[in-house]
């Protein structure tokens, strides 16, 4: 840059300030106003006391009520209930079935024979 | 222990706060007038300011004060962006539906003569200002605020970049045109 711009430049600089100087009076008091209310205007967030401390927990209980609920929810419970449909159908079949009832002892053997199968050591 | 430690930010953030204000106090009036040669307007400058006011005092208050110059005239930039963008298709509509307004607004006007010196001085002052502001106001938009936020402003080339989100070395070429041009255009002045 040369000497020149530079004494260029200082006459620019010197005659910006001057405008804002001679800015009037209507514009510098609604600028005043406007750091003012810059300062008096809270974000949105900071309205409510605490935001930025309470927003996250509730949003984790939120998230835990969800996951129980989701547990407990109906479709969650319909598989105890099919269990244990399964299960009195199961009770059911062994009841009427002739096959089944015909020769219990077949069942004593069989409970047994698994037990020695489970426990070898404990047969011999 | 806990009031002490609560304390310690409230106060710290209160002497922020009064700071930022000197700050903005003292960039106001610049930064309206930066924001002027950009729109044209004085009211949409006002209006522009002021968005970069509130979100420098919401957001950037803890932030050293060093650094609230180059953040608010990014802020300021931003805004000046957008106002653009609105404009243009704002132009359009009114190009299409032959709507014609005219907004211009005396510059002359601005510049209430405050000054001690002799009258010829003065005059020659009043000329300059007036043909500077002409001359600031025809440069395309990245030259003259570019200019502005260096030799007004006294950012330097990396703040000023950030600033316009552009590279350093668009700010040096752009900063060099704008000169050129306007020591051109003022050459009768020197």
């Amino acid at each position: 840059m040369k000497p020149d711009d530079d004494a260029f430049e200082d006459k620019v600089r010197a005659t910006l300030d001057s405008s804002v100087s001679g800015l009037d009076t209507d514009t510098r008091r609604r600028l005043a106003g406007m750091r003012r209310e810059a300062f008096e205007r809270k974000p949105f967030l900071s309205h409510w006391p605490g935001f930025g401390n309470w927003v996250p927990a509730t949003a984790f209980a939120a998230v835990a009520v969800m996951v129980v609920a989701l547990m407990v929810s109906p479709a969650r419970q319909q598989a105890p209930d099919l269990l244990a449909q399964t299960d009195s159908d199961v009770a059911l079949e062994l009841l009427t079935n002739d096959d089944v009832t015909g020769d219990p002892d077949f069942y004593v053997w069989l409970d047994i024979a698994l037990l020695d199968e489970e426990m070898p050591s404990d047969a011999s | 222990m806990c009031v002490s430690a609560l304390a310690i930010p409230m106060g710290h953030d209160l002497d922020n706060s009064r700071n930022m204000q000197v700050f903005l106090a003292g960039i106001e009036g610049r930064a309206f007038r930066i924001a002027q040669f950009a729109t044209g307007n004085r009211d949409d400058a006002l209006e522009l300011v002021q968005e970069a006011m509130v979100k420098l005092a919401q957001n950037y208050a803890a932030k050293d004060a060093d650094e609230w110059p180059p953040l608010f005239y990014s802020i300021l930039q931003t805004r000046i962006r957008d106002w653009q963008r609105r404009q243009t298709v704002r132009n359009r509509f009114r190009t299409w539906f032959s709507w014609h307004e005219d907004e211009e607004e005396d510059a002359l006007e601005q510049y209430p003569a405050a000054d001690s010196s002799e009258p010829s001085t003065r005059l020659e002052n009043a000329q300059f200002m007036t043909r500077l502001d002409q001359e600031l106001s025809a440069l395309p938009y990245r030259q003259q605020q570019v200019f502005l936020l260096r030799v007004w402003e006294g950012l330097d080339i990396s703040q000023t970049a950030a600033a316009m989100q552009c590279s350093e070395s668009s700010v040096k070429t752009h900063h060099a045109r704008a000169l050129q041009k306007l020591r051109e255009q003022l050459e009768e002045f020197r």
